[in-house]
């Protein structure tokens, strides 16, 4: 408020400068009158009641100088003048001016852009512990002319366990929109599917809770044996689930199934984009690893995906 | 009087205590404060105007023109409620300086 006063005051000064001028030579008129009036009616002449008042009242001309330092009116005055010296010299000399535009131009460009590829590579990497050790593994199918396909579930498992020269291999499934409920209101969020190590293989902790287990892969250890876990992305914990650290443990009803929340991701961790809210372990049948939907690779959504809450894509792979 | 650093505080808890009883002119101000000090303080118009002009620019008072009783044009200046405020602020701060101040003059040696 007494900011906004300072600034109203200074700026009615300025603009108008005439009519404040002639308000303070009446305001101080007035004063002067009175004091001459004050003085006839102490028993003064006229002309010894104004030559009195004249001297009680001091200088006028300082009086002013002093209410116009008071409203801040010679700083603004000296920017103005600076502002005109400084575009009276630019038209002087254009050739200075052209080239300081130019030079600020560039240079503020420059940094700019640096500063953009800098944020995108050194800032911003991949959110994982050795991004230069990680490979994503495709299947091909050259018949079929398939060339970076989805693997199946069988073949990530035989690269997992046979493939002596990746220390590790996981895989994740496409994103999901999920309908859950039991919060105050039924919501749906962007799911992801992950092996149970994945987190572990990438060398991301959760901030809040625990990881998945290897076990987790599998619908005997999540949605057989209790509730699906289920970690939170940080956003989602905050602007869903309250950002209160006691979420974990929280169940609530996941694609119609049992689910439970184990932990929160950390802050600005985001795989594999922005828009995943939180993630959930594939779950696959134990008994479906003989099965013929198992052993296939996919390019597109498939019908015959089994009944499992959880499976829904076939995986994609990533190692390291 | 009022002239040095330390009583610019002074009259400008004084101007507004003044204008809390009732808008008025600078003149009235001036009048006012010498009548009630008992003529202890005289209040120049170079202090008192820049003064008026520095409250108005903190937001303490505005300031309207106005018909006198003798049917004269004055400028009034009346307390806003930021001004209201301020004038508890420093009554306060003062009376805390005056008792202090008070408290080392009637020192006598030793300690209570």
């Amino acid at each position: 408020l007494s900011l906004f006063s300072d600034l109203r005051e200074r700026l009615t000064a300025l603009l108008f400068r005439g009519r404040e001028e002639r308000a303070l030579d009446e305001e101080l008129r007035f004063h002067l009158e009175m004091e001459e009036e004050a003085n006839i009616r102490r028993g003064m002449s006229p002309e010894v009641a104004h030559r009195q008042a004249v001297r009680t009242l001091g200088g006028v001309e300082r009086t002013k100088e002093a209410v116009r330092e008071a409203q801040g009116l010679d700083l603004i005055e000296d920017l103005v003048r600076d502002v005109r010296f400084a575009f009276r010299s630019f038209a002087r000399t254009p050739g200075f001016t052209v080239t300081a535009v130019l030079v600020l131009a560039l240079g503020i460009g420059a940094t700019t852009s640096i500063f953009s590829a800098v944020r995108a590579v050194v800032l911003r990497p991949l959110p994982v512990a050795e991004p230069e050790r990680l490979y994503m593994l495709w299947e091909s199918d050259p018949e079929v002319g398939w060339e970076t396909q989805a693997a199946s579930p069988a073949n990530y498992l035989d690269w997992k366990e046979r493939v002596a020269s990746f220390a590790d291999v996981e895989a994740y499934g496409s994103a999901w929109q999920v309908p859950i409920t039991g919060l105050e209101q039924p919501i749906t969020l962007r799911a992801l599917n992950v092996t149970g190590g994945f987190f572990s293989m990438l060398g991301v902790r959760p901030l809040l809770g625990r990881d998945f287990t290897a076990e987790e892969t599998w619908a005997s250890a999540t949605w057989r044996a209790g509730p699906t876990p289920l970690l939170l992305s940080a956003s989602t914990w905050r602007t869903v689930f309250g950002g209160d650290e006691s979420v974990i443990g929280t169940r609530v009803t996941f694609n119609g199934g049992e689910a439970r929340v184990v932990g929160v991701m950390p802050e600005g961790f985001a795989f594999p984009e922005e828009g995943v809210q939180l993630w959930v372990p594939f779950g696959w049948a134990d008994e479906a690893r003989e099965s013929e939907w198992f052993r296939r690779a996919r390019s597109g959504p498939s019908p015959a995906w089994p009944t499992a809450p959880a499976p829904r894509r076939p995986p994609r792979s990533s190692t390291q | 009087m009022l002239e040095s650093a330390l009583l610019q505080g002074t009259l400008e808890l004084l101007v507004l205590k003044t204008l809390s009883v009732e808008p008025m002119h600078g003149w009235g101000v001036a009048q006012r404060i010498e009548l009630m000090s008992s003529e202890v303080f005289q209040v120049s118009q170079g202090s008192l105007y820049p003064a008026l002009q520095r409250m108005k620019r903190k937001g303490w008072i505005r300031s309207e023109w106005r018909k006198t009783e003798n049917n004269r044009r004055a400028r009034y200046y009346m307390l806003t409620p930021a001004g209201e405020a301020q004038l508890g602020v420093e009554r306060a701060e003062f009376e805390r300086s005056a008792e202090a101040v008070i408290r080392v003059l009637e020192w006598a040696g030793g300690f209570a």
